[in-house]
């Protein structure tokens, strides 16, 4: 009876709530660029990001130096990618932090002592374990996902000081350097190779699977969801599984792109990966958006980074315009619906 | 009618007045546990250190004061159901403004200069939080990140690097130790045990959340947490209710970087990035729900200290430090996890979800 009171993100009717979230005018009159608000919004952005960069710093929109921006923006799009997905059902994910940072660890000190692949699947299968679990902990003993998320990510940092003994040891192996900043031919990086893989696995998901749909279902209205025959605990779990797996993706190719790993890694990709699910038109309220979204969202945060910093703008004006830029996302893509009942 | 087996009763509608509570216990679960387990964890304390001499009583009492005064603020968000995550750079910010306003040549009339800017500036950064929330309706976690971000960077541009002033007075006003010298009072009394200041700092932060639970302006945040459609229907202004809390929440914060700098005797950008997490688990420990409507500071207070003596704990055990987040974050989802008991009682597969 309360739970309705919850979880005010499930009350109503799915198509009630969508509608409302877009705000005015009645679905039937949207039209395409209204439709595609979400997808636009960033890319339009990107290309004044790019100009203002353009007109005071030429070389930035060199071929090679956007290249560049990509590759960087391709780590932080596999890690968004996992919270893509746990936000469209309506949670979050804060243990991706030392998530992360583990299985970079993992990956760095296993690859001494025993073959690299199998410290690549122990590094992969640990970061998937720490999803697992959450899963688990979220939705059988229904624990809020920001708080279960919260302290596994107080466990992690624990467990990954105490096995590291505060100093991480070892180097990235090479295939995990070459991930990060090879190129094939000597051109094209394998980062953007793969994230391109990554992305059209992703979407293909997200759109053209039953589980793809179970998952907006169940960020829309999960009781409907449920009574409809989604086995919501079960998608819920394979969710944050896959949400483990992309920290550990993004992990391994930091520590390719670092040749090392170290403590706290982690720690400045979290809230730039929220930001790009946000700026990416994914609603924090779960049940739309999706990840072309978030990956021009990725793309958004890597360039405001660079552009600002060549643009002059201190780390501090860099802060304010970043938190600034969330805010005017927010008011563009819509607001909640007013409770009146 | 005589079908009804006297045995086996009628299970009561959700409507009966008859139906029983649940025991006090089951119902305030966290709230105990996090109180047994400040207890343990003092008790535990105290038996292992050489001497629980003054010192050592502020010291425990000092540590965890800032967290204390910052969990205030985000208990009245979490009440709303609203989350704030700009708390700790508010901190940060109110922090680096103490230290810059204050002046070595006139330390005492500055320092208040400072403390009514801090909370001045806590207070309007936490109504900007409020009326984005309530007027802009935009979501609280994200909205706090934003404005978080955006409260760092102001700090940063204040306070580029670690440094400032912190008078020495302030510091003593708010963590020292009270009473060092027997006092005499009438009747031929004296006293000659001294308190650490803290203590009157976390005395006063209870009796203003006591007189506070008190006022139609608490009952309006609770209403609003339970049920947002309730409380407007029972024409509670809820937007109204938002503000206030969000407001108090930024003063708490503001207070909170008050305490810090008291604390450090330094201005830092970053020293307050700790407390919103932490904040948030100890609500969390206290017993209050996320979803808001149920939760209460006094809870909250056994949280935050729960947080702040476990790493002197596992110091006077002999335990690496590097297992202290290892520890406070079990306990966290040990906390939550008993709230899973309370799936064992529910009958309707729904209200599992």
């Amino acid at each position: 009876m309360s739970q309705v009171q919850d979880s005010p993100s499930h009350i109503g009717t799915a198509g009630e709530t969508a509608h409302k979230r877009r705000g005015r005018g009645s679905i039937a009159a949207d039209s395409w660029l209204a439709r595609n608000r979400a997808f636009l919004i960033p890319y339009l952005l990107i290309a004044i990001l790019l100009a203002a960069a353009a007109i005071r710093a030429p070389g930035f929109v060199s071929a090679s130096n956007l290249t560049q921006q990509l590759v960087l923006a391709s780590y932080l799009g596999i890690i968004a990618g996992g919270q893509t997905i746990v936000i469209l059902t309506g949670g979050i994910d804060l243990s991706v932090a030392w998530n992360l940072n583990l299985s970079a660890i993992l990956l760095t000190q296993l690859s001494e002592i025993m073959p690299v692949h199998w410290a690549a699947v122990l590094a992969l299968g640990s970061a998937s374990l720490v999803g697992l679990i959450n899963g688990l902990g979220i939705a059988y003993l229904r624990i809020p996902s920001l708080v279960m998320t919260l302290g596994m990510n107080a466990v992690l940092a624990g467990v990954t000081l105490v096995y590291t003994n505060g100093s991480p040891q070892g180097d990235a192996p090479q295939f995990s350097r070459d991930l990060a900043v090879g190129r094939l031919g000597g051109t094209l990086p394998w980062a953007l190779i793969f994230w391109a893989i990554f992305s059209i696995g992703l979407v293909f998901l997200l759109r053209r699977t039953v589980y793809g749909k179970r998952l907006y279902a169940i960020g829309n209205n999960v009781k409907a969801a449920y009574l409809s025959g989604v086995p919501v605990r079960r998608v819920l779990v394979a969710t944050y599984t896959v949400c483990g797996l992309c920290a550990g993706l993004g992990g391994l190719m930091l520590t390719g792109y670092s040749q090392q790993s170290y403590l706290g890694m982690g720690e400045f990709y979290v809230l730039p990966a929220i930001a790009a699910v946000v700026i990416g038109g994914t609603s924090i309220l779960g049940g739309s958006g999706g990840y072309t979204g978030t990956i021009a969202g990725a793309i958004t945060v890597v360039l405001l980074q660079n552009v600002l910093q060549i643009v002059g703008i201190k780390p501090a004006g860099q802060q304010i315009l970043y938190g600034l830029i969330i805010l005017l996302m927010l008011f563009v893509y819509g607001r909640n619906a007013r409770v009146r009942e | 009618m005589a079908s009804i087996d006297a045995r086996a009763p009628v299970p009561p509608t959700p409507q009966d007045r008859t139906v029983r509570p649940r025991p006090f216990v089951m119902r305030n679960g966290r709230f105990l546990f996090a109180w047994a387990l400040l207890i343990a964890l003092l008790t535990a304390y105290i038996t292992v250190v050489p001497q629980f001499r003054p010192r050592e009583q502020r010291t425990i009492a000092n540590s965890g004061l800032t967290l204390a005064a910052a969990s205030m603020g985000q208990t009245l968000v979490v009440l709303t159901g609203g989350i704030d995550l700009s708390l700790g750079p508010m901190v940060s910010l109110t922090n680096s403004i103490a230290a810059t306003v204050t002046r070595k040549e006139s330390p005492r009339e500055s320092m208040i200069v400072a403390a009514v800017a801090a909370l001045g500036v806590g207070a309007l950064g936490g109504l900007i939080n409020g009326a984005l929330v309530a007027y802009g309706r935009l979501q609280p976690i994200i909205v706090t990140l934003a404005t978080g971000s955006i409260w760092t960077g102001i700090a940063l541009y204040i306070r580029p690097s670690p440094g400032g002033f912190i008078p020495l007075e302030f510091s003593n006003l708010l963590s020292g130790t009270a009473f060092a010298e027997p006092v005499t009072l009438p009747f031929g009394l004296t006293w000659n045990l001294p308190i650490p200041k803290a203590a009157f700092v976390i005395a006063g932060l209870v009796v203003f959340w006591l007189l506070f639970r008190r006022t139609p302006l608490a009952t309006r945040i609770y209403a609003v947490g339970s049920s947002e459609g309730a409380a407007y229907l029972s024409g509670v202004n809820v937007q109204r209710a938002k503000l206030a809390a969000y407001t108090l929440a930024g003063l708490a914060a503001g207070f909170a970087g008050l305490v810090n700098s008291a604390q450090t005797s330094t201005g830092n950008a970053l020293s307050g990035t700790i407390f919103t997490l932490n904040s948030i688990a100890a609500v969390v420990l206290g017993g209050a729900a996320l979803a808001g409507g149920a939760g209460s500071y006094l809870g909250t207070l056994a949280g935050a200290y729960v947080i702040a003596v476990i790493p002197s704990v596992l110091q006077f055990y002999g335990v690496s430090s590097f297992y202290k987040d290892l520890v406070q974050g079990s306990i966290l989802l040990f906390a939550v996890g008993l709230g899973a008991l309370g799936l064992l009682r529910v009958r309707n597969r729904l209200d599992r979800l």
